[in-house]
């Protein structure tokens, strides 16, 4: 080891035996956890996955339909589902589903990897408060949520483009005006929040129980715990109609249901937009609250 | 260790050969617990401890694995939650602990950090729960714990050793007051523990204080000039090392005929124990004393074929207290 000249740095002592030190800002906080997930190669590689699952399947089903033995009418039909303008929101949908999955992945990693790797020891022994290191984390991964719901969508808008262009259909984005300016920003907005619901499930598993596969495991599976819930729900009827209203699936396919650029038509008896809101904010709410209850309060008494 | 010298603790605890800061006097001890105990179900991993660290001390906390030091540490830190009693930081009490711990600067166990983030990149992650690390210090930090070259390099690559030194460099990239290492020559080889000695002196001649855990008591008795010797959750000794050290000497003698010369020196006034082992026998008695045990070895007949100081006090202090084995005292004979 080198010298230690300049082991200590300048400081203001305040009148006791130690200098007056302030705590990290929220945002120094948010700045560490941005560093920690994009310079992680699993963001890269969730991110790569999630981009090139919605570019093939825009491209496949293109491909699929225009190989297919339907008549031109069908196919046309069909294609239009693929083809710009209405490509656009058929990506958000398509990434939709891929994109919950690997979201649950990286936030149940990013949660759950601390303990693994006994981070979580160094962090809190830091002394920043343990509510603001959970906040920072949270916001770190709503704003990679952010990131992952706009380029998988203009990755699936990127492949809808070369089919149009390439296929020869007529290029248009449709009448781009305020109108289309806001059904793109609530597409964005819907798209996000039936994401960003998953990721706080993930968050929520993986911190409560220390553990990535904890958390990816009950991400994961908990969509299709409900989706097999909701089928079978269904059939004993209404009651069952009324508890598959407030499952968390059922609201956020109730929002990303009313994604496109003119007003959409949804089956009946699909809960209502401030309805699927209102249920899935009290689901987050309570996840994040049971999470940051057992956080302030846990030993760490080990990394994991 | 060329020429270090333990450093000897002044009326009010402070080590003689730290500046002590003006507007020190008068102020709060560093680290003061204050009855605290732990329990997990019916496990008691600490007991009833107290003890008071003052500014420039350098405090050895020993005691044999699971005696109760890292869950001492963690509660310090504010990682655990003490069952009873409570530990001050600064004077600051827990609903304070944030604010002193910003002062602070921890390894805990073995150094954790992010494997797939550089060296550096740690460091600038671990700067960004601080106010006012700069990039310059991350750079001054890694030339200090002699990582400069490697600090583009995955961590995850790192060898144990280099791990070592990124955890004690992490603790000082605020400057903190307050230096808490627990076993922080753990992973090194015998040069980097010399280096790690020699940084942990220069620091507390910096006036810092310093509070370490390890089961090397020869590093302990080199660099700090307070000791807790901790076994079974509970302190068994508190109070300089020096004073300490004074408790466990001993000396150490060979002779023809171990059992006879065991009953001649029973036979002296002042002697609690006297140990045989590998044709050794060791005396509890002060070094001082050691011409009255030749001359009453040679004048029963008994031929003296070595006689000297029985090498770590301290170490022996620490081995009757914490009761160790056979094994164990072995062992901690060859860490010496």
């Amino acid at each position: 080891m080198a010298d230690a000249a300049g082991i200590t740095a300048p400081g203001t002592t305040v009148g006791t035996n130690r200098r007056q030190r302030h705590p990290a800002s929220l945002a120094s906080l948010v700045s560490m956890e941005r560093i920690k997930i994009m310079k992680r190669p699993m963001t890269w590689i969730t991110l790569l996955i999630l981009v090139a699952a919605t570019m093939a399947i825009v491209i496949i089903a293109y491909i699929s339909i225009h190989a297919s033995n339907l008549t031109a009418a069908q196919k046309a039909d069909r294609i239009h589902n693929f083809t710009l303008p209405t490509g656009i929101q058929r990506s958000f949908e398509i990434s939709g589903f891929f994109g919950a999955v690997v979201l649950v992945v990286l936030s149940a990693s990013i949660v759950g990897s601390e303990y693994s790797w006994g981070t979580i020891r160094m962090m809190v022994g830091t002394g920043v408060t343990r509510s603001k290191l959970l906040l920072a984390k949270l916001i770190a991964l709503s704003l990679a949520t952010i990131v992952f719901v706009v380029v998988s969508a203009a990755a699936g808008s990127l492949a809808s483009l070369l089919v149009t262009v390439l296929g020869g259909h007529t290029l248009t984005l449709g009448t781009v005006n305020s109108t289309w300016w806001g059904d793109l920003g609530l597409m964005l907005v819907r798209s996000f929040f039936a994401r960003w619901v998953w990721v706080v499930v993930a968050f929520a598993i993986a911190s409560i129980f220390r553990s990535v596969a904890a958390g990816i495991a009950v991400g994961i599976g908990w969509t299709f715990l409900e989706q097999i819930g909701a089928a079978l729900l269904g059939l004993i009827g209404s009651i069952g109609d009324t508890i598959n209203r407030y499952l968390i699936s059922t609201n956020t396919a109730a929002l990303t249901a009313r994604n496109g650029f003119s007003p959409q038509s949804v089956d009946k008896g699909t809960p209502s937009s401030l309805h699927a809101f209102a249920v899935l904010v009290v689901y987050t709410a309570v996840l994040l609250a049971i999470t940051f209850v057992v956080f302030r309060r846990r030993d760490i008494a080990s990394g994991s | 260790m060329d020429g270090m010298v333990p450093r000897q603790p002044s009326p009010n605890g402070v080590a003689g050969s730290t500046p002590m800061r003006t507007d020190d006097i008068g102020a709060a001890p560093v680290i003061r617990a204050r009855s605290l105990s732990k329990h997990y179900g019916e496990v008691q991993a600490v007991k009833d401890v107290s003890f008071t660290v003052n500014t420039g001390d350098v405090y050895g906390f020993l005691g044999p694995n699971g005696s109760g030091k890292s869950t001492t540490i963690a509660m310090m830190l504010g990682l655990v939650q003490p069952t009873s009693g409570q530990i001050d930081l600064f004077g600051l009490g827990p609903a304070r602990r944030s604010e002193g711990l910003m002062s602070v600067g921890a390894i805990i166990e073995s150094p954790t950090f992010y494997p797939y983030l550089s060296g550096r990149d740690n460091m600038r992650v671990l700067a960004r729960t601080r106010d006012g690390v700069t990039d310059a210090r991350i750079s001054e930090v890694l030339e200090i714990i002699g990582l400069s070259d490697s600090g583009s390099k995955r961590y995850g690559n790192y060898s144990l050793g280099m791990k070592q030194r990124l955890g004690i460099g992490s603790t000082l990239l605020h400057d903190p007051d307050l230096l808490v290492l627990d076993e922080p020559t753990n992973g090194l080889d015998p040069a980097g523990m010399l280096e790690v000695r020699h940084l942990i002196q220069r620091l507390a001649d910096g006036g810092k204080t310093i509070f370490i855990s390890s089961h090397l008591l020869n590093e302990v008795e080199q660099v700090c000039n307070r000791v807790a010797i901790l076994s079974k959750g509970k302190i068994m000794a508190e109070g300089s090392t020096s004073d300490i050290s004074r408790k466990g000497q001993a000396v150490r003698v060979r002779v023809d005929e171990p059992v006879r010369a065991k009953d001649v020196l029973n036979k002296l006034d002042g002697i609690s124990s006297i140990d045989e082992r590998d044709g050794y026998l060791t005396i509890s008695v002060p070094a001082s004393r050691t011409p009255e045990l030749n001359v009453a070895l040679v004048q029963a007949g008994i031929a003296v074929y070595e006689l000297g100081p029985a090498g770590n006090s301290l170490e022996h202090v620490f081995l009757e207290i914490t009761g160790a084995s056979e094994e164990q005292r072995a062992d901690a004979h060859l860490v010496e």
